[in-house]
C-alpha cells in the first residue's frame, strides 16, 4: 500500500522550502526515483525522498519502508528493472529497537533491517527498511546479491536473525562456539565469558567473567537542549 | 582391467599466522593438487566489537576507535565518522579545515597504497620496494606525528573541524617532500612494472568482470579496475571540494591484479597532484566550526573564563545529544567506500553505528576470485585486495 502517489510526492518535493533549484537540476533523477517507487508501489508501505542539500550535484536518497513479507520480491523487482541495473548492495544493517524509546519496549517491531543500495549509473542511493519482531524469519537475498552472503551471516551472528534460503548461515565475526548475539541491546557490554590462562591447568580457556568492579554508566538526563538534526543523508 | 583410483580434494589450512595472510586471515582451502577449488575464509580473529563499544561511548570518545579499524588509513575513517556527525547536525566547516582534511586524506591514501603495493610485491617475491616504501611511510608518519602527536592513531579530524592547526613549516615540509616523493614512486614503478617475474605473477590473475564486481559489492580500486568510473571523490559528498583538485581517475581495463597494481601507482601520482593543489590554494582562517554546541572552547579561554571551563567539562564528559534519526555517510577511503551508518536516539551516544568496511566485501569474493587458480596465486589475490583485518573484523 503506497501512501502517496507520484504527483503527490513530486508536489511535496517541489514545495519543500529552498530546494527548488536543486530539484530542477536533479529533475531526471527525481523522475527516476519516482519510477522506481511506482514500480514497486504494490508492496511499499511508506516513502521518504530526501535530497542532499549541501551538495548540488550529489545524490538522491530515497528511503522506503516495506512489509517484511515482501522484501525479497521488492529487491528482485528493483534489480531486474532497467532502473536499477547497475546496482550495488552497499550494506545490510540491523537496529535492535529494544530500548529505542525509554521505558517502552518495542517488542512487536524489535528489529529494523535496512538494505542500502547504490546505483552507480544514476548516483542515487536507496534504503529499504523492514520492521519485524524477534523470531521472524527473513528471506535471504543471497540469490540476488552475492555480497549479501557475509552481510546476512554477520546479522545472524550479531543479532540472531535467521535468513531463509541462505546456504551457509554460520557465525562469522565471533569466536568458534560463541553463544549469544552481541549487538542485541540485552547483551551486556562486557559479555559473559572471558578468555584467561589457567595457571594450574596450564591452558587458555573461557571462564565466567570476573570483574573487579561493576561496569558503570553515568548517563544522566542532560539539562542542555538537544541538537536538532538539520539534514539527513541516507 | 582398468582400475580407477579415487582422488579426493585436499583440505589445507592457511593461516591465521602466515606472512601472506596480511594479519589474521584463516582460510580452509580445498585443493585439487595445487589448484584451488574452494577457499572458505574464516574471519573474526581480530573482532573487537567496535560497533558495540561505540554504542556505549559518547560521540567524541567514539572517534579514536575509527583510527584502529583500518590501521593503515587512519584519517580516512576519522573523516568519515566526523563528517557523518557533521552531516547529521548540519554543521558547516571552515574552508581551511576542509582543505587540510583533503591534504591529510590524500597523505593517508599514499600511506595506504605504499603499504598495499609493496607488501603485495613482497608476497610475490620482490623485497626491495618494500624497504623503499617504508622509508617514505616513515616520513609520512612523521607528518602525522607533527600534526597530531601520534604516528598512527592520530585522532586529528574531529567533528566540527580539526584538533589543531598546521603551522607553516609543516606545510612547507609536506610540499618539499612531495617533490622528492614523485621520483620515489617512479623508482618503485620502474623496478616492478616491467619486471618479468612480477608480470608473470600478476597479469591475468584474479580477473573479475564488471557485472560480477557489482554483485560482490566492490568499491574503490577494485571496482575501478573492472572499467567502471566510480569514485566517491567525484560523485560523493566531497565532490564540490575535489572538483578543483582531482584531474583524472585511473581506470583498469581487464580487472586483473596487474591493473590494480598500476592503478594504485597512478592514484599515488594523483594524490600528490591533489595535495600540491590544495596546499597552494590553502586559505587562511579558522580550523574549527564556530558552533559552540559541539565544539570545545579554545584552551586559552579556559584558563581565564569559568564558563568556558564548565563548557569544556560538560562537552567532554556528557557530550552532546542528537535527536532520533538515521543516516548513512560514505567517503572514498583508500580501499573503497568506507561508510558509517548512524542511528541516533535522543541521547549522547550513537544508538547503532554500523561500519561499512570495503575490505569485508572484497574478501568475501576471494572464493570466486581464486577459483581454479594455483595456490601461489592466492597470495597474489589476497595482496591485491588490500585486506586489513582491523576493518574486516571490526
Amino acid at each position: 500500500m503506497i501512501i502517496l502517489n507520484k504527483n503527490q510526492i513530486f508536489n511535496r518535493i517541489i514545495n519543500k522550502k529552498s530546494d527548488k533549484q536543486l530539484i530542477t537540476f536533479n529533475k531526471y533523477k527525481v523522475l527516476f526515483m519516482l519510477d522506481l517507487i511506482s514500480l514497486c508501489s504494490d508492496v511499499v508501505e511508506s516513502v521518504d525522498l530526501q535530497f542532499d542539500t549541501a551538495v548540488t550535484e550529489g545524490h538522491i536518497n530515497c528511503s522506503i519502508s516495506v512489509n517484511p513479507v515482501n522484501i525479497f520480491y521488492t529487491i528482485l523487482m528493483l534489480t531486474s528493472s532497467n532502473l536499477f541495473c547497475e546496482c550495488n548492495l552497499i550494506a545490510i544493517t540491523c537496529i535492535d529497537n529494544l530500548v529505542q524509546d525509554k521505558f517502552i519496549k518495542n517488542l512487536d517491531k524489535r528489529f529494523t533491517l535496512t538494505y542500502i543500495f547504490l546505483d552507480v549509473k544514476n548516483n542515487s542511493r536507496l534504503n529499504i527498511n523492514i520492521n519485524f519482531s524477534e523470531g521472524y524469519i527473513i528471506q535471504s537475498i543471497t540469490s540476488l546479491f552475492k555480497s549479501a552472503n557475509w552481510l546476512e551471516r554477520e546479522i545472524f551472528d550479531l543479532f540472531g536473525i535467521f535468513f531463509a534460503g541462505h546456504k551457509d548461515l554460520r557465525r562469522i565475526l565471533t569466536d568458534y562456539g560463541f553463544q549469544g548475539n552481541p549487538l542485541k541491546k540485552d547483551f551486556p557490554l562486557t559479555g559473559y565469558l572471558e578468555l584467561r590462562y589457567d595457571e594450574y591447568k596450564k591452558y587458555v580457556g573461557y571462564k565466567n567473567i570476573d570483574l573487579m568492579q561493576e561496569f558503570r554508566v553515568f548517563n544522566t538526563e542532560s539539562p542542555w537542549e538537544k541538537l536538532e538534526i538539520v539534514s539527513f543523508t541516507l | 582391467m582398468l582400475k580407477f583410483k579415487e582422488v579426493k580434494n585436499f583440505l589445507l589450512n592457511f593461516g591465521p599466522q602466515h606472512p601472506a595472510a596480511h594479519g589474521v586471515l584463516r582460510l580452509i582451502l580445498e585443493t585439487d593438487g595445487e589448484v584451488i577449488k574452494k577457499a572458505d575464509s574464516h574471519i573474526g580473529l581480530l573482532h573487537r566489537g567496535t560497533e558495540k563499544l561505540l554504542e556505549n561511548k559518547i560521540y567524541t570518545q567514539g572517534l579514536p576507535y575509527f583510527d584502529r579499524l583500518d590501521y593503515v588509513s587512519m584519517m580516512a575513517q576519522e573523516l568519515t565518522f566526523s563528517m557523518s556527525i557533521e552531516k547529521v547536525l548540519g554543521i558547516t566547516i571552515p574552508k581551511r579545515a576542509m582543505y587540510l582534511r583533503v591534504v591529510f586524506l590524500e597523505l593517508t591514501r599514499i600511506l595506504n597504497h605504499l603499504l598495499a603495493l609493496t607488501t603485495h610485491a613482497l608476497d610475490v617475491g620482490a623485497m626491495t620496494p618494500f624497504l623503499w616504501a617504508f622509508e617514505e611511510r616513515e616520513k609520512l608518519m612523521e607528518f602525522y606525528e607533527r600534526v597530531s602527536g601520534a604516528r598512527l592513531h592520530a585522532n586529528f579530524i574531529r567533528p566540527g573541524g580539526l584538533a589543531w592547526d598546521c603551522n607553516s613549516s609543516l606545510l612547507y615540509d609536506i610540499f618539499n617532500w612531495l617533490n622528492n616523493f614523485e621520483s620515489h614512486i617512479f623508482e618503485l614503478e620502474n623496478v616492478l612494472i616491467h619486471n618479468r617475474i612480477f608480470k608473470q605473477r600478476l597479469v591475468n590473475i584474479g580477473v573479475m568482470p564488471a557485472f560480477k564486481a557489482f554483485n560482490w559489492g566492490y568499491t574503490g580500486v577494485m571496482l575501478r579496475s573492472t572499467g567502471i568510473k566510480w569514485d566517491l571523490r567525484k560523485t560523493g559528498f566531497l565532490n564540490n571540494l575535489y572538483k578543483d583538485f582531482l584531474a583524472k581517475i585511473p581506470i583498469g581495463l581487464r580487472g586483473d591484479c596487474y591493473d590494480r597494481f598500476l592503478m594504485r601507482i597512478q592514484e599515488m601520482y594523483e594524490s600528490c597532484f591533489i595535495i600540491r593543489n590544495a596546499l597552494e590554494t590553502l586559505p587562511e582562517g579558522n580550523i574549527m566550526s564556530t558552533n559552540s554546541k559541539i565544539i570545545v572552547p579554545p584552551r586559552r579561554n579556559m584558563r581565564m573564563d569559568m564558563e568556558a571551563l564548565i563548557h569544556h567539562f560538560k562537552l567532554c564528559s556528557e557530550g552532546y545529544d542528537i535527536f532520533k534519526g538515521q543516516s548513512y555517510f560514505a567517503l572514498e577511503a583508500p580501499k573503497g567506500e568506507f561508510g558509517v551508518f548512524l542511528a541516533t536516539s535522543n541521547s549522547n551516544k550513537p544508538y547503532r553505528c554500523y561500519i561499512r568496511a570495503p575490505g569485508f566485501f572484497h574478501l568475501q569474493s576471494l572464493d570466486e576470485m581464486s577459483y581454479s587458480h594455483m595456490l601461489a596465486d592466492l597470495v597474489t589475490i589476497i595482496g591485491t585486495q588490500d585486506i586489513v583485518f582491523g576493518e574486516v573484523d571490526r
